[in-house]
């Protein structure tokens, strides 16, 4: 189990960028007592019988990874979804793309923490490409959202040490502002 | 700390005389790859990640490139990171936390020594190549 929401949005959210995703949405959404994570992708999707086996945690989509016969991400979204009276919904169209929700309930006490969302967000946008990823942070009332492509036009690039270093500044104050 | 717009970024990098030399990408002789599997993250690659960032930034090393993999294979090793230096061997360290994503910056990069006992893998070829 991931020790943090966080740590849930960099893992699913990577998914999608591996699957070839020109765009991946992110959303995470803190309202009415319920933390919502969206993850909306065009990547290459998966069939019926991959989705079907996407929460077994003794299952690897062939191909992704040799002589390798576990994938634990998904699994371990569903176990945090079990674990704090959420729910997760995984739908996938091959060539289309795959949409990921789930919903964990804000007041569980099993419930992990948030914990570094921003450096999620930093990690993500560190992947090589040019894809884009829109992150979107709903709080309450406020929301932040922010395109790589854009930040990356902004700061130069995320793979130098100053690149990184004003993205994270900029996240930072997204997020206080929340 | 201040929300800051797009617009505030394109000014503060290009006021910044180091950060020219970030679309120039041929003076980044070392690499720093944080392996960011499903392992990886959820033994806390993600904060060795941002203290390699905390750390690059606060000692204004301009000439490192950092990446990330996905899962390399080392799942009981993780979180892992591998770098690339010129001339010196390709290391793998493993069990990075914070503090030792901070050592690898201050030892390996800045003063070019091997961190005794976090090295996890150093590849063949390189032993090879310096036989």
């Amino acid at each position: 189990m991931h020790a943090s929401l966080s740590d849930i949005v960099a893992d699913v959210s990577a998914n999608s960028i591996e699957a070839g995703a020109a765009l991946v949405q992110v959303f995470v959404i803190e309202k009415n007592g319920l933390i919502e994570l969206k993850v909306i992708d065009n990547g290459k999707g998966m069939p019926p019988e991959i989705v079907a086996r996407a929460f077994d945690p003794f299952y690897t989509e062939p191909g992704k990874h040799d002589a390798r016969k576990i994938g634990m991400g998904l699994p371990f979204v569903k176990q945090t979804c079990d674990a704090c009276g959420g729910t997760v919904d995984l739908q996938s169209t091959p060539g289309v793309g795959t949409t990921l929700v789930c919903t964990f309930q804000a007041d569980n006490i099993d419930l992990p923490p948030m914990g570094d969302l921003v450096a999620a967000v930093m990690s993500l946008f560190n992947f090589d490409g040019d894809f884009d990823l829109v992150f979107t942070h709903v709080k309450g009332e406020n929301e932040y959202s922010i395109s790589r492509l854009e930040l990356r036009d902004a700061v130069g690039g995320f793979d130098s040490v100053e690149g990184l270093s004003l993205a994270k500044e900029f996240l930072r104050g997204q997020e206080e502002s929340l | 700390m201040a929300k800051l717009t797009l617009a505030d970024l394109r000014k503060m990098r290009d006021e910044k005389q180091k950060a020219m030399e970030m679309r120039d990408s041929s003076n980044k002789d070392v690499q720093v790859i944080v392996g960011m599997g499903t392992c990886g993250i959820a033994a806390g690659a993600k904060e060795a990640f941002a203290a390699l960032v905390d750390t690059l930034t606060e000692k204004g090393l301009t000439n490192v490139l950092i990446r990330q993999t996905g899962c390399m294979g080392l799942c009981h090793s993780e979180p892992t990171v591998e770098v690339v230096a010129p001339g010196m061997p390709t290391v793998i360290y493993g069990h990075v936390d914070a503090a030792t994503a901070k050592e690898i910056v201050e030892k390996h990069i800045v003063g070019r020594e091997l961190i005794e006992g976090k090295i996890l893998d150093k590849p063949s070829i390189d032993i090879v190549k310096n036989a």
